[in-house]
């Protein structure tokens, strides 16, 4: 496989993905905003935050409201958070390996491209961008289960999956830092509805029927924590990427420098103390957690793709 | 019920060859059942089967570039959903005459660059092919696999008053549009089912086979399985959409110049991520001033610095070889028949169109005398650029180029005006004629082997024969099918 064609294909994986976690992100903080009783949401803010697209957003725009917000997150095509902007990126990267790619990812990359540039600016207000979202993700599927069936198990499977896994695993620490960190900041003041909000983060990851059924109903900070950090048996778990990762570069050429920060990586999380957790152990966690990431992209890089 | 109908009264004042119909506004044979359909057409089943096309081109991402258009990388391909269509009887010929032709120009490029027997026989004059920009020193003593420089041939045809094919040029150095004759069948597939199955219509579907078999003929490894790249110059390029899916179909490797690198030893290698992977073919689509800073252009960063070192050492080939552009300059162009002559010993199956060398000093004073009855075209340009019709042309547009050819004769050659065949095409919901030519694909390697028609581009413009795609042409599906009785 090509160097060039490797690294391109890592990043469309990530923007598929990014673009889904985005939706998803927005579409649980909708449903959330209309179970809650009113004073007990948080901020709309809260998704720009988890995006860490603080900076960016105020240099987009002066207030911070709630169209606003959803603005910047779907129809920016120059944020580079936004849905439009994640979807564009991929149907670029896409373009530029569909040699390597099923015949059909091109195709639905592009139809998703052009549905999200049409619509996505008229999507702004409440009632029309849950619908838009439910779109974008339906498609994101369908992109994803094409490359699940039928692309062929290669090195480009294998740095399409590396990507994925990255991405995800980087929303959910994010997630846990700022969403997981806004409850824990307010736990005192709204006692009664911790099941809720752990609820709602758990919806914002897919998470809440697969904790149900390995933790039953009852949902508590320290067992989300623990679910999402460590279940082993759910893919959109921390630890189940990380070892994800690591089967995948178990197979690729020269790989010992990425095994080893794969190693550290599993050690992090698995002795974080998710019982007790409390905001500043949640911040230095994801602290060490990006850290790692960056290092792993940079061996990426080292390794296969600047070859 | 708004019939669609066909302009008959339009066709019945037309003096040119129509694919469909004949003079007296009927249907031809092979023509009969898509011209019954036509007429009993409502408009709004036209519509609707026009808007399909345009729908499935977006969908599918067929589309090509226009460097101008700055970020927009994308326009959708213009499709007219008459198909054009052409007896396999009289195809056949066409075939024989096309590989005739690429025959002779092979054996005319190997010989420029080697024994230059045509010369010395001075059949062709020397000066003719040896000041041609396009006859590269580089290239002299390259003695190709099978004596193949042009792999890959798109010939334009055309139709003349009587309706007999003529070659209008012969495109050699990176021909594109194979694709959308790909995908024009795909198209007519999903818009007019029922049409299609009901005729006989040879498939199209088998050109990424026949290249990848011509391409994997001309590998200098052993390898069954020869590393073939398609070299792109990337998404910016017009024709990107081709090189990807060219790559696709053949399995092989899409690569920009970059991806590339040549050794000390002069082997071609591609990075990969297991590491260097040696190259065996490079069919490469980005034009030869580009392939290699250390020979043509210093500033180019599309190509990759040691390709031809490593062509010259016999390492890899190059598809198609630097240095074919020789044989399709203009001037060159007028020889064809008589190298057709010298090296086959035949007789040209299909014509040349009349064409004048204005380097002649008797030509050029019957060409300034009647330029505004000629085309006059550069020599060595391709695309339409630079040219002058003369029926309608200014007087200023006269006059420059009358201090052109005075000044540089040697640059120009002039031919009649065109006469393109017309064939209906639905302009606003109605079937009118418009003018069309033909490019047909050619492959050379161990074995020769032509598409099964080819790419017929049309110029949407009323009276107009420009059919590039830059200038406002469309396309259409080219059918070959059996002329039953």
């Amino acid at each position: 496989m090509l160097s060039s064609v490797a690294e391109r294909l890592y990043w469309m994986s990530r923007y598929l993905e990014r673009s889904e976690n985005v939706a998803r992100l927005i579409q649980s903080y909708n449903h959330l905003i209309f179970d809650i009783p009113l004073g007990a949401e948080p901020d709309w803010f809260i998704l720009i935050e988890v995006l860490d697209g603080d900076d960016e957003f105020d240099h987009h725009f002066n207030q911070r409201n709630e169209s606003n917000v959803h603005r910047f997150l779907i129809s920016r095509s120059t944020v580079s958070n936004s849905i439009t902007y994640s979807v564009n990126s991929a149907r670029e990267n896409a373009r530029t390996t569909r040699d390597v790619l099923p015949e059909d990812v091109w195709e639905q990359a592009n139809q998703l491209h052009i549905y999200s540039n049409e619509n996505g600016s008229k999507s702004i207000g409440r009632r029309s961008r849950l619908v838009f979202l439910e779109e974008v993700i339906k498609r994101l599927q369908s992109i994803n289960g094409l490359i699940e069936s039928s692309l062929l198990r290669d090195e480009a499977y294998r740095f399409i999956s590396i990507g994925r896994k990255i991405e995800r695993a980087d929303m959910t620490a994010r997630i846990l830092k700022v969403a997981g960190g806004d409850i824990i900041s307010r736990e005192r003041q709204f006692i009664d509805l911790q099941p809720f909000l752990w609820g709602a983060l758990l919806d914002a990851l897919y998470a809440k029927s697969a904790f149900r059924r390995i933790k039953g109903p009852v949902i508590s900070k320290g067992q989300t924590f623990d679910f999402v950090l460590n279940c082993a048996s759910f893919p959109r778990s921390i630890a189940y990427c990380v070892d994800d990762i690591d089967r995948e570069v178990t197979n690729l050429p020269e790989n010992s420098e990425l095994k080893k920060i794969l190693r550290k990586l599993k050690r992090l999380v698995n002795k974080h103390n998710v019982e007790n957790t409390d905001y500043g152990q949640i911040e230095k966690f994801n602290k060490e957690f990006q850290d790692m990431l960056v290092a792993i992209n940079k061996t990426l890089y080292k390794n296969w793709f600047d070859r | 019920m708004n019939q669609v109908g066909i302009l008959v009264e339009l066709y019945r004042a037309k003096k040119h060859f129509d694919e469909l119909l004949t003079q007296s506004g009927n249907s031809r044979r092979v023509s009969r059942q898509i011209i019954k359909w036509l007429e009993g057409a409502t408009i709004e089943e036209i519509k609707e089967r026009a808007n399909t096309a345009t729908m499935t081109i977006r969908k599918m991402g067929i589309s090509y570039t226009i460097y101008s258009e700055g970020n927009n990388l994308d326009r959708a391909w213009p499709f007219d959903i008459i198909p054009r269509i052409i007896p396999s009887a009289e195809w056949n010929n066409v075939q024989k005459g096309l590989i005739q032709r690429t025959k002779a120009l092979n054996h005319f490029i190997h010989d420029v660059y080697n024994e230059n027997k045509i010369l010395h026989e001075k059949i062709i004059p020397k000066e003719l092919v040896f000041e041609s920009p396009n006859y590269k020193k580089e290239c002299i003593g390259v003695r190709p696999k099978h004596k193949i420089w042009a792999h890959i041939c798109g010939s334009d045809l055309i139709r003349n008053h009587q309706g007999e094919f003529q070659v209008l040029e012969d495109n050699l150095r990176v021909p594109s549009g194979v694709v959308y004759m790909i995908e024009n069948r795909e198209i007519t597939k999903r818009i007019l089912p029922d049409l299609f199955s009901n005729h006989s219509v040879l498939p199209v579907d088998d050109y990424p086979a026949q290249l990848y078999k011509t391409l994997s003929s001309v590998s200098p490894s052993k390898d069954k399985r020869p590393c073939i790249a398609v070299l792109t110059p990337g998404i910016y390029n017009s024709a990107y959409f081709e090189h990807a899916f060219l790559a696709q179909q053949m399995g092989a490797e899409l690569v920009e110049g970059n991806d590339l690198t040549v050794t000390k030893d002069n082997v071609v290698y591609m990075k990969t991520v297991s590491g260097p992977l040696k190259v065996d073919v490079i069919y490469r689509r980005i034009n030869e001033e580009f392939l290699d800073p250390e020979v043509f252009r210093k500033d180019s960063y599309l190509g990759c610095k040691g390709l031809i070192r490593a062509w010259k050492q016999g390492n890899v080939s190059i598809v198609n070889a630097p240095g074919s552009g020789i044989a399709d300059d203009k001037a060159i162009y007028a020889y064809v028949p008589k190298m057709i002559r010298f090296y086959l010993n035949e007789d040209p199956i299909i014509k040349n169109v009349e064409t004048f060398l204005c380097r002649d000093s008797d030509i050029v004073q019957y060409v300034l005398q009647n330029l505004d009855k000629l085309v006059v075209k550069p020599v060595n340009e391709s695309g339409g650029k630079g040219i002058l019709i003369g029926p309608t042309s200014t007087a200023m547009e006269r006059k420059t180029f009358t201090n052109l050819l005075k000044k540089t004769p040697e640059l120009f050659v002039a031919q009649p005006t065109l006469s393109l065949s017309t064939a209906p095409t639905i302009i606003q919901n109605e079937a009118a004629p418009r003018h069309i030519d033909l490019r047909p694909f050619i492959l050379s390697g161990k074995n020769f082997w032509v598409s099964p028609g080819g790419l017929t581009r049309v110029a949407l413009k009323e009276g107009s024969l420009v059919v590039n795609s830059s200038q406002g042409g469309g396309s259409k599906d080219t059918w070959i099918i059996e002329d039953k009785e």
